[in-house]
């Protein structure tokens, strides 16, 4: 009896995880903490109005393309796909396994994207077709914890040229800072807190971009010929300074192997008192839930050796897999999250800047929205080579190896540049 | 026609053995047998799972060999395998004497010991990523002792850290084992021996090891294939990270074979792999089973 | 046993109890902070400080409830196919009635010294050929068969004596008769042996769903929670350790529940070899 009743529910099982019914697959990135909660309220809506349901899967950053390739050469794929701007041309090049959006895309929706310029560029870099359509972007400002830097007596004008947008701080200014935060506060012989934690141990595109953009690196990760620029000077600088950090203990111990989650946390836990990569939901959404006790002011980002301003900018990109049998639908949705009321309702609850320009009006008179929308003008994408993901994971290690005492910044340079032009090999 | 009607006749004759053996067969053959050989034809080709394979004879192999990752992860689980089975060999053989001695209370603690074994080494690995953090408990227990702390999972420490969870969660499992052959040499000839007046050592080496050594076998080999199980905890811990220092080769297998889509070269890759275990494998049995 | 060497033993041996719970009461106490830090202290300071906010995370608003029925829809099905299967093998190649049994039991040995994980690539490559990747029935299909389990099957078997077998034949039972009224019941202790080891064995499988599963609602529980770590932007050590807990908790049930079977089981196999 019993076995007969676990094969009997097996089978209904199996039929259940079949499904039936008209529903768009939808996979997102987490770019909110809680994408299906997120989407919840719009996904209804567009149901009401068009009887199509949306099924949201959470895919991580880390596994977003490997998933689409396995689904697709699974013939499973589904039928919107949230990408970066680094991810999506390995898609494109290898399976040709986007749509063209061209034929969707109407000239009264391109008179309301604020930034058209972006368009061009993924059309720029996919050989004249847009295969992505942003829905936000986002860029990254500094933090600083202002109980930290009360307790180590940091002068008020330290604050000050870290965010008046006519002042600007430097490297030489944050290894000064390094060595007024970095103290045993208490006497027990033991450093309290710290400056900086570099998310060492995380396979992330943007934590070394930061610093090799600022000391001047190449925004597309190019040289003048089109060859990868890794053994740069800019490179070297970056490590070097990393490096320095981490010698003269601003950084805290293991940082060669913290998650980038794992360096946050550091910030928010008050043991470091500078970060660098605050995206603005963690700025105005999680961290003033999550941490109520955390006193922290938004700073500009530093000026670099070479005298520029720099810092990262993002966006989400959805995609159609040429696979997906349901495209118009899925355009339908797309359309739908650009409307004016679904813009206003993104940036409401993400901070993340509306791409049509729709914010809601509280917006109008926050500073630290200003300062956001400050630095897009030297906010650089990220790189868009298909190799990225390779080339991604050849810094990252070479940096780890770099922290960890294995190499020297030239060392690692150089093998970036050896593995990064070997990489290129498989990608022609 | 001759030889069709013998089929049948063989058919018929063991119609109801071949009915209870084919499912099994079947699926072994399957899921087992043919796998291990397709995965020899893969290796030869390149395949980017969407499309055909393509044949390209050894390539994948003089790619291998001058693949640095590839050798680094190779050597990762040399010193994965080198540190975990000795460990375990020994350390179970330890656990299993104090269990032994545990007169009040011995199955409770069998099944305390066994404990680790049970939960899912998924979440093993996620509570010891935790446990491991710069400060986490395990440093500050450590700082509260007044003992310099540890970065357990730098580039430095990473090996030794991961295979001590997998020693902390197997330990108590094989020691099972060998509390098992224990009981199989029978008392009275132990106590024979202390009569005619052999020592602990001599008692050791004439009556307990020779009835124990299938078991020590039994537990080296079984904690060879238990120590390939690091490639969870890699993945869930540190994904190979700092600088490939906790790479093993399976890890490196799935990362060329599913984030890169090089499905051949992953196969050549598994292929040395095959070739090296069947090889210790042999080591093993070679050292432990000479008269 | 003199009262010094009793009270080292002892005294190690809760030292080991103490280093076998001591990470789960942790993850247990980090579960119960609802905000994403793992630094606070180990004894809260009042009853306050705890809150179950982290697993209500988990139960209503991830898929976790969906991917604790993957995994026992995956483990049931396959630890319950493959015992059949394990059992009606085991038999045969013990009683050794058809041709070539030893050959094909010198296969399962072989088998058994395979890990299977070498041989994921071409079993994804076969599955998605097939149409079986994203599909349970992938997980559950490969899992229905275990060398082990018919090299165990086959060894207890052996230990039975043929002639009750013999004598309920001459009685005029049918071979299928025999088999389930005579040699089954006598099999039972290593069946549940079996079940046990096998579940647990299926339940803790990750390599598998890992590559075989992208749909969210199709993860296991095992994969659900490696992926928690990386779903999340800002780390949450407090979901993260209480995804850990519930995943872990059938096999834990199972086994304090069976853990005479379980350990049985292991001594068994100790003997065998």
């Amino acid at each position: 009896m019993f076995r007969k009743s676990l094969v009997l529910l097996s089978i209904l099982l199996f039929l259940l995880t079949i499904g039936f019914g008209k529903t768009l697959q939808f996979w997102a990135t987490p770019f909110v903490s809680q994408p299906e909660k997120f989407f919840e309220p719009l996904v209804k809506q567009f149901k009401a109005e068009t009887g199509i349901d949306v099924e949201i899967s959470v895919v991580s950053y880390a596994d977003a393309v490997t998933k689409i390739q396995a689904a697709i050469a699974a013939g499973e794929a589904p039928d919107l796909v949230a990408l970066s701007e680094g991810r999506f041309m390995p898609l494109v090049r290898f399976g040709n396994a986007l749509y063209e959006l061209d034929e969707f895309v109407t000239d009264d929706l391109l008179k309301r994207v604020v930034r058209p310029q972006l368009l061009d560029q993924y059309r720029q870099i996919a050989g004249g077709k847009l295969y992505v359509f942003p829905i936000c972007f986002w860029t990254y400002l500094g933090a600083i914890n202002l109980d930290i830097f009360k307790k180590a007596g940091v002068p008020e004008e330290f604050i000050e040229k870290m965010t008046d947008p006519n002042k600007y701080y430097t490297w030489d200014d944050l290894l000064q800072l390094g060595a007024m935060v970095t103290k045993d506060y208490n006497g027990d012989g033991k450093v309290d807190h710290w400056l900086y934690a570099y998310p060492g141990g995380e396979n992330w595109v943007h934590p070394f971009l930061l610093w090799y953009w600022n000391a001047g690196g190449s925004p597309t990760l190019l040289d003048e010929n089109g060859k990868p620029a890794f053994n740069t000077e800019a490179t070297i600088r970056a490590l070097k300074f990393l490096l320095t950090l981490k010698e003269k203990g601003y950084m805290p111990p293991g940082v060669e192997s913290l998650s980038a989650g794992d360096a946050i946390d550091m910030f928010t836990s008050g043991k470091t008192a500078f970060i660098n990569n605050v995206w603005p939901s963690n700025a105005f959404v999680v961290w003033p839930k999550q941490f109520k006790n955390l006193n922290f002011r938004l700073v500009y980002p530093p000026v670099g050796p070479t005298g520029l301003r720099t810092t990262y900018f993002g966006s989400y990109l959805l995609a159609i897999p040429r696979q997906s049998k349901m495209k118009r639908e899925a355009w339908k949705f797309i359309e739908f999250l650009l409307r004016p009321e679904s813009q206003k309702y993104i940036s409401a609850n993400t901070y993340y800047s509306s791409i049509t320009g729709d914010v809601p009006d509280e917006f109008k008179g926050d500073p630290r929205v200003k300062m956001y929308m400050e630095v897009v003008k030297y906010a650089i994408p990220e790189p868009m080579h298909p190799a990225m993901a390779r080339w991604k994971m050849i810094y990252n290690s070479e940096t780890q190896a770099v922290l960890s005492g294995q190499k020297t910044p030239e060392e690692a340079a150089k093998t970036m540049q050896k593995l990064a032009e070997q990489a290129l090999e498989f990608y022609k | 026609m001759k030889r069709r009607k013998n089929l049948m006749w063989y058919f018929r004759k063991y119609k109801f053995d071949l009915f209870l053996a084919l499912p099994g067969i079947l699926l072994l053959v399957i899921f087992y047998v043919a796998p291990v050989i397709a995965v020899f034809f893969v290796s030869f080709t390149r395949w980017p799972i969407i499309g055909a394979p393509k044949w390209i004879g050894l390539k994948n192999y003089q790619m291998l060999m001058s693949d640095r990752i590839f050798f680094k992860s190779l050597l990762n689980t040399l010193y994965y395998a080198a540190l975990i089975v000795p460990s375990l060999t020994i350390f179970s053989f330890i656990l299993a004497l104090i269990l032994r001695a545990i007169t009040k209370g011995r199955e409770f603690f069998k099944a305390v010991f066994v404990f680790p074994m049970v939960v899912t080494l998924v979440s093993t690995a996620t509570i010891w990523k935790g446990l491991f953090l710069p400060f986490g408990p395990i440093n500050a227990v450590l700082e509260f002792l007044g003992l310099p702390t540890v970065q357990f999972l730098s580039a430095e420490h990473v090996k030794n850290s991961l295979s001590f969870i997998l020693i902390w969660r197997d330990v108590g499992y094989f020691s099972i084992f060998y509390l098992a052959g224990f009981e199989q040499i029978p008392t009275e000839i132990i106590d024979a021996a202390k009569v005619d007046g052999a020592n602990a050592l001599q008692r050791f080496t004439y009556i307990i090891w020779p009835m124990m050594r299938p078991i020590v076998v039994l537990v080296s080999i079984l904690s060879t294939i238990g120590s390939f199980m690091i490639f969870t905890l890699v993945y869930v811990t540190t994904r190979g990270g700092p600088a490939y220092s906790s790479e093993a080769l399976l890890n490196y297998i799935y990362d060329v074979g599913w984030k890169e889509f090089r499905m051949g070269y992953a196969a050549a890759a598994a292929v040395v792999y095959f070739v090296i275990l069947f090889l210790l494998n042999s080591f093993q049995r070679l050292v432990f089973s000479r008269e | 046993m003199s009262r010094k060497s009793r009270w080292v033993v002892y005294s190690f041996a809760i030292f080991w109890l103490i280093m076998v719970f001591f990470p789960f009461v942790w993850a247990f106490r980090i579960s119960l902070i609802p905000t994403y830090t793992t630094y606070v202290s180990f004894f809260p300071r009042s009853l306050s400080e705890l809150s179950l906010v982290n697993y209500k995370y988990l139960l209503y608003q991830t898929k976790f409830p969906r991917w604790l029925l993957n995994s026992l829809i995956v483990s049931g099905t396959a630890t319950f196919l493959n015992t059949i299967a394990c059992f009606m093998l085991g038999y045969v190649l013990a009683r050794k009635r058809l041709p070539g049994s030893d050959w094909i039991f010198t296969m399962v040995l072989a088998l058994m010294m395979v890990p299977y994980q070498i041989t994921i690539i071409s079993l994804y490559l076969g599955l998605s050929k097939v149409g079986l990747t994203n599909n349970l029935l992938g997980l559950i299909l490969p899992m229905s068969a275990h060398p082990f389990g018919v090299f165990l099957m086959r060894q207890y078997i052996l230990m039975i004596p043929k002639d009750y077998e013999e004598a309920a034949l001459i009685d005029g039972s049918t071979r299928f008769q025999a088999l389930f009224r005579i040699v089954l019941p006598q099999t039972l202790p290593a069946i549940g042996v079996l079940l046990v080891s096998m579940l647990i064995e299926t339940w803790n499988n990750f390599i598998l769903p890992l590559v075989i599963i992208t749909k969210t609602s199709l993860k296991t529980v095992t994969v659900g929670v490696a992926d928690l770590a990386f779903e999340i932007l800002n780390t949450n050590w407090g979901v993260l350790m209480a995804g850990s807990l519930l995943g872990a908790l059938p096999t834990i049930i199972i086994f304090v529940i069976f853990n005479k079977y379980f350990l049985k089981g292991l001594t068994l196999q100790g003997g065998i070899k």
